[in-house]
């Protein structure tokens, strides 16, 4: 009944409505290059709070979706990915279409997207309670660690050095700890500002990193002399046979699977779960010397991983409160503006609620799934719009979206000095996740280990002696120095050879 | 040596003396062992210090001067600048211009930095107004 009540809910004619705005907003946003998933939802993040809580997060949760399953639209006809999780679509998405096969591959990214969303989302309504309930048995002391954890992890995966990322991430956790202070509230950093009461605004900051930022640095690094992108759909209907669907089928059950896990791992996103879906499908295909020539099963694969990925992040951020990547982070950002906190209370305070975001999951990915299978010659003249008029249009929604958040010129002044720190980051090659991920999580560790603290009169030995706390610092310490070990172990074989 | 790195690095241990210094005359921590409000940012600041200088060695040993600009970059360099100040400009004087002239001057300022000629880039820049004035004002209610 709850289950039913929650899609009906979904049926509403506002919250539908907000749902397929969300999609096709998400449709135009993803296809463009440069303009991300994580730039959509957080440029549209200020509109959805002055909505009521189901139609805001229709909303974001159909950005979110159809952004990530539209970027792999110019990576097949453009060999541009739109965002950086369909970078491995270009690896045959683009092959296939300089063949003849255009319709064909944005038919199987939008069939395969959907089937990723799909089960991701199963997997998000079957895991999530039972890890929510979980946590419930969590105390300050491992909402301290799993904070940690979640920070150490999004600094082990991003890439980059670890350093790099922990010092990024350290700037974000010490910005946090502007404002009121959760446990005496006691006024920090806010030189008399009511405006920094509540600390520095998290969505205004995330609209400044990677909204203006972005678009400085495409000002800085693109060619504005260069032919605008052309690309062509075969008008020949080319709808995939369902005997080829069934063939693909295991494969991409299991790149789901794969991209579930993936995507629960704070800071591991779409990108690295297509990757080594693409990868892994190949070793294991009988023609794997297809496979990078125009491949139907590598396309799927990746289309499939891009989209699965989604379910899994939901899945950490909703019962954990730990983000799975940037996009999730603002969702964090906006369950707290509308005054829920993720993590297993919410299951018990709000469970109508989290049922109704698992609806709307589904609801967006059906709704993709019509959207993408009858536009599909949209997309050439979308792709030749002017990147310019994009900036400016970006720019300015960037300006007004942080405005609306709270009326407020403190949010506007953050958003935009942070857009300037945002270029410097990408140009200093410093990841945002970390940054952002400790401006987030700084409270929750600060609240919960200065409580722990409180409780052991000031003693640190239950980080060593609780199971789960023992669990989790032993994964922190291990993805923090694994990569460099490797790192280190492989310079030196190199050199010995 | 990575200039531009090591002026992040130096950014970095001056936000964490910034936050520092002013932690240790905050309260102090409660009989009951529970920290003050100065705890947290002393800890942060002295882990972001050392993380700071680490990377800034990694900066020294690297055998780079600066970004490594490419042609399109050199070229694109004051009109990165240019928006960069218009940003601020226009976030400055949002707050005592109305929203409206504000916005079409300043859409059509970067427009006409983008090389769009100026009929387009007047009705682009009015209808835009408009349209983000009418969704975010009207529909939204943003006191714009």
């Amino acid at each position: 009944m709850d289950w039913l009540s929650a899609f009906a809910g979904v049926f509403r004619p506002d919250v539908f409505f907000y749902l397929v705005v969300g999609v096709v907003s998400g449709a135009f946003i993803g296809t463009m290059p440069g303009l991300t998933a994580t730039m959509a939802v957080a440029v549209l993040t200020p509109i959805s709070f002055w909505l009521e809580p189901a139609c805001g997060f229709a909303m974001l949760i159909g950005v979110y979706n159809s952004a990530i399953w539209s970027g792999g639209i110019s990576a097949i006809l453009i060999n541009t990915p739109g965002t950086p999780a369909s970078m491995a679509s270009t690896f045959d998405g683009y092959k296939l279409s300089q063949k003849g096969y255009s319709g064909l591959a944005l038919n199987i990214n939008t069939i395969w997207s959907v089937f990723g969303g799909l089960v991701s989302t199963v997997c998000l309504a079957t895991f999530s309670f039972p890890l929510a309930s979980f946590a419930l048995k969590f105390g300050p002391s491992e909402f301290a660690v799993v904070a940690l954890f979640g920070l150490t992890m999004m600094v082990s995966v991003s890439g980059t050095s670890p350093v790099k990322g922990l010092l990024v991430g350290f700037l974000g956790l010490l910005l946090s700890t502007v404002g009121l202070e959760t446990i005496h509230a006691y006024k920090r950093y806010t030189f008399g500002q009511a405006g920094l009461l509540d600390g520095l605004n998290f969505v205004a900051v995330m609209i400044g990193l990677f909204g203006v930022g972005e678009i400085l640095y495409q000002i800085y690094t693109t060619e504005r002399d260069a032919p605008s992108m052309k690309a062509e759909v075969k008008t020949k209907k080319q709808m995939p046979s369902l005997k080829l669907l069934g063939k693909l089928f295991p494969k991409n059950l299991f790149a789901s699977a794969i991209s579930v896990i993936i995507g629960a791992i704070p800071g591991a996103g779409g990108d690295i779960a297509s990757i080594i879906c693409w990868g892994q499908a190949k070793r294991t295909s009988k023609h794997p010397e297809e496979y990078g020539e125009g491949s139907v099963e590598g396309l799927s694969v990746t289309c499939t991983a891009n989209n699965a990925v989604i379910g899994g992040a939901m899945t950490t951020m909703l019962s954990l409160g730990i983000p799975g990547d940037s996009v999730t982070a603002i969702l964090i950002g906006s369950l707290m503006m509308y005054g829920m906190t993720p993590g297993p209370m919410l299951f018990i305070e709000n469970r109508p609620f989290v049922l109704t975001l698992i609806a709307q999951m589904v609801i967006a990915n059906l709704a993709i799934l019509a959207f993408g299978l009858t536009t599909s010659k949209i997309y050439p003249k979308m792709l030749a719009i002017k990147k310019t008029s994009l900036w400016v249009v970006v720019l300015f929604f960037c300006f007004v979206g942080a405005y609306a958040i709270n009326n407020s010129y403190v949010d506007l002044i953050a958003m935009a000095v942070f857009g300037i720190v945002g270029f410097c980051f990408k140009m200093l090659d410093l990841p945002n996740g970390p940054f952002i991920l400790g401006l987030l999580l700084g409270k929750l560790l600060e609240a919960n280990l200065r409580r722990t603290l409180a409780m052991t009169m000031g003693s640190y030995a239950i980080f060593f002696t609780s199971p789960i706390n023992v669990v989790l610092l032993l994964i922190t310490v291990l993805s923090l120095f694994l990569p460099t070990f490797n790192k280190w172990r492989k310079a030196r074989k190199a050199s010995s050879n | 040596m990575n200039k531009a790195g090591l002026v992040f690095v130096g950014i970095s241990i001056a936000v964490a003396v910034f936050f520092m210094i002013p932690a240790f005359s905050m309260p102090g921590g409660s009989v009951d062992g529970a920290p003050g409000p100065g705890y947290f940012p002393i800890i942060l600041s002295v882990i972001v210090i050392i993380l700071a200088i680490i990377q800034g060695i990694f900066y020294l040993r690297e055998d780079k001067k600066s970004f490594d600009q490419d042609e399109t970059q050199r070229k694109n360099k004051p009109m990165l600048f240019i928006v960069c100040i218009a940003t601020l400009v226009y976030t400055i004087l949002f707050m005592f211009i109305p929203f409206i002239p504000l916005t079409i001057v300043a859409v059509g300022f970067l427009n006409w930095l983008f090389g769009k000629k100026w009929i387009p880039n007047l009705i682009f820049s009015v209808a835009f107004t408009m349209i983000i004035y009418v969704i975010f004002s009207k529909f939204l209610h943003v006191m714009l």
